[in-house]
């Protein structure tokens, strides 16, 4: 058996695309560990975790489309505006809040089938198509919230001149599901992770996920096998839109109100955090489990400057080189 | 005197992936003016001993000699300075398709140092480089590369070759997308090649061709040299069973004709003339004709549904307007291209054999039942003796024939759990070895005797006459010709193929 030096520096390589964005987790904690007091404790852990729940969910939804070899750029997006909805629902139409969220989870999943709908229709690129129902959707949520942040009992100007004050406000049930505490444990943290794990299994173990796969892999055999390409595309954006309303909900639930811009803000990370998820393991395709090590691995880095007390601005430049090097592991790991 | 004759001599050359070893200390002599084959079956070493000796790999082990001076060959670039030139199978790998001929031929030699050079002057440069040669293209230079057809992308790479002084051309499998005249023109060029005192390593499956045009005749089992033989001195059977090593071909024996009802009938009308095809059931109907002839459009068509094509199954119309109705109705495809069209590359052996039948192994929520799917996976892996190393391999690793026995052995198991009516065979031998194809020809049989209905389809006449019961031939997309078992003809049908006979016999 011949062995040359070629054969060896390629377990190498591997190495690093199967257990490299773990090492960097465990390296980055350890950085930070260092660098600052008060990072190695149970609370800012959880406190980690609890901020990242919601780009966990949001990346969830971009890797199923990429799963399927497409690009829901527009989850941000469509997180905002369910999140307008949801709160705006409550708030100013008195409505039950289980009634406005799975009014909003329906508002999700239509806007991913309708991307879904016009790539296939005309044959256009994902992303781009993506792109621009980001943009729409950004716009629907500033023109149905007068670009005004919604929150209980909020006042806002009247046509006819004076203020009116919102009747209703934002659930106590619902905001438990972003700021509750179940013992030591929040309560998004555990969610979130149902969640991921739930994505997982649909992902790997379900007919549908494995189909979804199948269609991202190789749309041309995976049709000639009898698999309709199509409808895995659309399966994929509606829970994509579902995944991202969940989350823009979360936010909500977090935050106490619907703000406006924060969950366009998040894209950076999102993005990241669904390709960081690519080279997981080395599987060299999207992964739950993975966008939900490549969203603590952001939210870790974003906690750990933040507390250095590195500005927005120069954390995004450090992102945005993060997000180009995770670019560059998943292609060798593919 | 003229130049001395050119030799390339290997010593134990060898080389690994991955520790499996697949070419075991293998000496050769190329030598100018000759023809040296180098045949095998799949994964016997060919192209990797091609690929060596072109530089293809960074690192091997063993020796090279040219003209009897050591030579390191680790890259292409190295390789084509010392005179070694490649017609790779796929000629497109060895073309910048938006370049134009012009620059393609001078492409990657020292010949264009310059940086600024404009298309005109290429043009002139290559026309230069052509006459010195002594060479003429029969096409214009400025054309694009991509419009080429394969055997003129070919002769393109042949030029290149001589106006850079090649004293070797590889050639490998070329005229796997040849008609006949081109393969006869591609003898000739082979045969110019000689006159000038070029060695030539031609790899190649097919037989006829190898015994037409070889001096030497090399064969390679499992990577190692099993020998050399002048070509005079020895005949295609013997090489076969050196191929082969102790394995026996089986003979086809005619099959009994199934009698009896018709599976599937397909019907088109084409510039106002019906086309119009049928298939029994337990028959393996061959689809033959020149390469382009339309016969994988026609089956994709049945296959996809279009507007213009009725299909009746067991005499009932269906409506057929996409592979998901036609695997629904039993219709199944195994498609020309292995890689592009049949398999999940990246993705391991267990679930490419399950790929159409997920639903089938999924419980009512949804969810894959592992133990029950591994076991039909086994089932018809063996089933099939497709080779792999374990269910979690990734399919890329496979050889070509066992990629293909793959996809079959992935309807077989859906068969098995809808019941196929019709299985399409579209190119099912491309770039497989003897014995793997005789294997193939022997699991349609055995699939047609169970009563499905087989449709292959196969530019290689003699293929198709030795496995099918009835022969439909296409030219110009449309179907010319029936030809029944008892007047089954080589001649009549390439014949009708390249539309000699004028004349249906329906």
């Amino acid at each position: 058996m011949i062995q040359t030096n070629a054969d060896k520096k390629f377990s190498f390589k591997m190495f690093i695309s199967k257990y490299g964005v773990i090492l960097a987790l465990v390296f980055v904690i350890i950085f930070f560990g260092i660098a600052t007091p008060n990072f190695l404790t149970f609370d800012n852990f959880a406190n980690i975790l609890r901020s990242t729940s919601v780009i966990t969910i949001l990346s969830l939804g971009l890797t199923i489309t990429l799963a399927a070899n497409a690009f829901n750029l527009a989850v941000t997006g469509i997180g905002g505006l369910t999140g307008a909805l949801v709160a705006g629902l409550m708030v100013w139409n008195m409505i039950h809040p289980f009634v406005a969220v799975s009014i909003s989870l329906a508002v999700g999943v239509l806007f991913g089938v309708a991307i879904a709908l016009f790539v296939i229709r005309f044959k256009v690129d994902d992303m781009l198509a993506s792109l621009g129902a980001m943009y729409i959707a950004q716009g629907l949520t500033l023109t149905y919230t007068d670009g005004l942040n919604i929150y209980s009992r909020m006042m806002k100007p009247a046509p006819q001149g004076g203020f009116i004050t919102a009747p209703g406000e934002i659930s106590q049930g619902f905001i438990y599901m972003g700021q509750g505490m179940v013992g030591l444990v929040p309560v998004p943290v555990i969610i979130t992770l149902v969640i991921v794990v739930l994505v997982h299994l649909f992902l790997n173990n379900t007919r549908w996920g494995r189909n979804i796969y199948s269609v991202g892999a190789n749309p041309e055999a995976a049709y000639l096998a009898g698999i309709s390409v199509n409808k895995y595309k659309i399966l994929a954006y509606a829970l994509s839109g579902l995944l991202a309303a969940f989350g823009g909900d979360m936010l909500v639930a977090r935050l106490g109100s619907a703000q406006i811009a924060e969950s366009q803000s998040m894209l950076l990370d999102t993005v990241a955090a669904a390709y960081i998820g690519f080279s997981f393991l080395g599987l060299g395709k999207p992964s739950a489990f993975g966008a939900f090590v490549g969203a603590t691995l952001m939210g870790t880095i974003t906690n750990g400057l933040s507390m250095l007390g590195v500005s927005y601005t120069t954390q995004d430049i450090f992102k945005g080189l993060i997000l180009l090097l995770s670019l560059v592991i998943s292609k060798i790991s593919q | 005197m003229g130049s001395p004759i050119f030799s390339l001599t290997t010593k134990g050359l060898s080389k690994s992936f991955y520790g499996v070893p697949a070419l075991k200390k293998v000496d050769m002599e190329i030598v100018g003016g000759e023809v040296h084959s180098l045949v095998g079956a799949n994964g016997a070493g060919k192209s990797t001993f091609a690929k060596i000796i072109s530089g293809f790999f960074k690192e091997y082990g063993g020796k090279i000699y040219i003209n009897g001076e050591e030579v390191v060959l680790d890259t292409p670039h190295k390789a084509f300075d010392y005179g070694i030139s490649i017609v790779p199978q796929e000629v497109d790998s060895a073309l910048v398709h938006y370049f134009t001929v012009a620059e393609n031929l001078l492409f990657s030699s020292t010949l264009s140092k310059n940086k600024f050079v404009s298309e005109k002057q290429f043009v002139k440069l290559a026309k230069e480089k052509l006459e010195e040669a002594n060479l003429k293209l029969p096409y214009r230079l400025n054309l694009m590369a991509r419009d080429l057809s394969v055997s003129q992308k070919q002769l393109l790479l042949i030029y290149k070759a001589l106006i850079h002084n090649s004293r070797l051309v590889i050639f490998d499998e070329p005229t796997s997308s040849l008609g006949p005249k081109e393969t006869e023109e591609l003898f000739e060029i082979i045969d110019s090649l000689k006159n000038r005192g070029i060695a030539v390593l031609y790899i190649s499956h097919r037989m006829p061709e190898i015994f037409a045009v070889s001096d030497k005749i090399t064969v390679l089992r499992n990577g190692e040299k099993i020998g050399t033989f002048i070509k005079e001195e020895v005949s295609p059977d013997e090489v076969i069973k050196h191929i082969l090593g102790k394995k026996e071909i089986k003979i086809s024996s005619h099959r009994s004709l199934q009698s009896g009802e018709k599976i599937l009938e397909a019907s088109k009308v084409v510039n106002g003339k019906e086309q119009y095809l049928y298939l029994k059931k337990g028959e393996i109907l061959g689809i033959t004709g020149l390469v382009g002839a339309g016969k994988t459009e026609l089956l994709k068509e049945i296959y996809t549904g279009s507007k213009d094509i009725k299909i009746k199954l067991e005499n009932k119309e269906v409506k057929i307007k996409n592979s998901v109705d036609a695997v629904r109705n039993g219709i199944y495809f195994i498609p020309e291209e292995r890689r592009k069209e049949g398999l999940l590359i990246d993705y391991d052996v267990l679930w490419n054999i399950l790929l159409p039948s997920f639903k089938e192994f999924s419980s009512k929520l949804g969810f894959m039942k592992h133990v029950y799917s591994r076991k039909y996976a086994l089932k018809y892996t063996d089933k099939l003796r497709v080779k792999y190393a374990n269910l979690r391999q990734r399919v890329k690793y496979l050889s070509g024939g066992n990629q293909q026995k793959l996809i079959i052995a992935r309807w077989l198991l859906k068969n098995e759990l809808n019941g196929a009516k019709v299985i399409i065979f579209d190119e099912p031998t491309v770039g497989i070895d003897v014995g793997a194809k005789e294997e193939i020809y022997n699991i349609c049989r055995e699939i047609a005797d169970t009563g499905i209905g087989i449709i292959f389809s196969s530019s290689d006449i003699e293929e198709v006459i030795k496995v099918a019961d009835r022969i439909i031939v296409m030219r110009d997309n449309e179907i010319v010709a029936e030809i029944m078992k008892e007047d089954f003809s080589e001649e009549v049908i390439m014949g009708f193929a390249t539309g000699k006979h004028k004349m249906n016999t329906f």
